[in-house]
């Protein structure tokens, strides 16, 4: 596990890092890296995504790379009792609806005409709603799905249908109960800010796949963008290194960072890395922080966490090298106190970097130029909200959703 | 979160499931010469373990080991 990037002169010239299983300490000298380590979850419901803790951005922050879009992320939707994975969009595909608490379906209030097929930044929001309204737990039906729909998932998405038949949700080809729903792991779309030769802000360090966002090349999160990114980032970073010499390693720069890495199997009578897992979850996982958002809730989880920062990361311990992984966590964004979709003032890209021992937040305009299809610059109410104000749930006064 | 047990009986000491892992979940116990669920609540319900075990000896359930808040 890399834990460090090296530099010298303001340019990477390797990484650090340890053998998880015997805790051996690692020197990498290298003309380039390439990031490729990247996605920000935060170690919520979604199988097979836990690893995910956005440690390759943190590295690279952490040399004063540039990072861009973290303001953004995106949702998915999961079994809320059970660890099971994808599915859900074979499942409502196949006529699975979702029922709030009282039995309704709700979908169809918010997207009339994709009803429990719409996409998941409306999906989720929706669920939020019905949650706001008091009609929480959510729930996904599929026990009306005729046997041959069951079959088909047993062929096309055998492992999750082997998880629900583990806990008896699924027997032979029928679902027998309803299944709980809720906003599961909440992926940070944000990355390392690079070129188009997938280099970023700071020189020799390259980045690809996950390590970057979406909007920083050609679509990179999925597999055909991750291998495209990845042997793009790959050939230029090779490019650098042709003409580079070899990297010049500093020994006090080394040690500093191996008694960073290993500081925590020090505090042997510390906060368990688990606890604050759980400070943070709780502090930033409510509904009406993440998916309904007003600033004085965001700015009091803001808070929170920030305790958390100064309280107990100071005290983190680890027992042995495997504790030694980060943890991070991701956003997203349906503001009661700004509901307009304002393209004339945030089709912008949000950048961070280091500074000192503080962040730095700046702004940047998105290229329209270059793109064939422009964004119309208007403000439109959230289509959410206005779904939710013909309903008579909501009403908007002065900018402000007011619920009724 | 998901793997509940290794039968022994079956372990062979491949040290698949070890080298699999992404989460690192598994050892092996130098006196047995087989594998065993170390870090249990780090796991993440992937099954590769189970799938990826030539002997059939890993049984999962995807079961949550660690508390994760709930929205609402």
């Amino acid at each position: 596990m890399v834990t460090g990037l090296l530099t010298r002169d303001g340019a990477v010239s390797g990484a650090v890092g340890f053998h998880i299983p015997s805790g051996e300490f690692r020197v990498f000298g290298a003309k380039a890296v390439v990031v490729a380590a990247g996605r920000c979850w935060n170690k919520g419901r979604n199988p097979g995504n836990r690893s995910a803790t956005g440690d390759g951005l943190a590295l690279a922050y952490q040399v004063g790379a540039e990072l861009e879009g973290l303001d953004q992320a995106r949702w998915n939707n999961m079994a809320a009792r059970y660890d099971i994975g994808p599915g859900m969009n074979m499942y409502v595909g196949s006529g699975g609806f979702f029922v709030n608490s009282k039995g309704e379906r709700f979908m169809e209030r918010y997207h009339p005409e994709l009803k429990d097929r719409a996409p998941l930044n409306i999906l989720t929001p929706s669920f939020a709603m019905e949650a706001r309204r008091g009609n929480a737990p959510i729930f996904l039906d599929l026990t009306h799905l005729e046997p041959e729909t069951v079959l088909r998932f047993k062929r096309v998405i055998p492992m999750p249908m082997m998880m629900f038949e583990r806990v008896g949700v699924v027997a032979g080809d029928r679902f027998t109960r309803k299944v709980e729903w809720e906003p599961a792991a909440i992926q940070c779309d944000g990355g390392l800010k690079v070129n188009r030769r997938y280099e970023s802000t700071v020189s020799g360090l390259f980045a690809c796949g996950d390590a970057i966002p979406p909007g920083g090349g050609e679509g990179q999160r999925a597999l055909p963008g991750a291998m495209t990114s990845g042997g793009r980032a790959g050939r230029f970073a090779a490019e650098h290194a042709r003409e580079c010499g070899e990297p010049e390693l500093e020994r006090e720069q080394i040690q500093t960072l191996r008694e960073e890495t290993f500081a925590p199997l020090n505090r042997k009578e510390g906060i368990e890395p688990d606890q604050v897992l759980l400070s943070v979850q709780e502090a930033l996982s409510p509904y009406d922080v993440l998916i309904l958002r007003r600033e004085e809730r965001m700015e009091r989880a803001l808070k929170t966490v920030e305790e958390i920062w100064r309280d107990q990361a100071p005290l983190l311990c680890a027992y042995d090298p495997h504790y030694l992984r980060m943890a991070h966590e991701g956003r997203y964004n349906l503001r009661e106190d700004y509901p307009l979709i304002d393209n004339e003032s945030w089709l912008k890209w949000v950048t961070v970097r280091r500074e000192g021992d503080g962040v730095k937040v700046g702004m940047e305009m998105l290229p329209f130029e270059r793109y064939p299809v422009k964004p119309r610059p208007d403000k439109t109410l959230h289509p959410l909200w206005q779904r939710a104000a013909d309903m008579g749930v909501v009403s908007i006064d002065g900018g402000q959703v007011r619920w009724a | 979160m998901g793997v509940r047990k290794i039968d022994l009986t079956l372990c062979t000491g491949c040290g698949i499931c070890v080298d699999e892992c992404p989460m690192d979940v598994f050892r092996m116990d130098d006196g047995s010469n087989k594998a065993f669920i170390k870090y249990l609540r780090d796991c993440q319900s992937c099954f590769i373990c189970e799938r990826e075990c030539p002997e059939d000896a890993i049984y999962c359930l995807p079961t949550f080991e660690r508390r994760i808040p709930d929205p609402w």
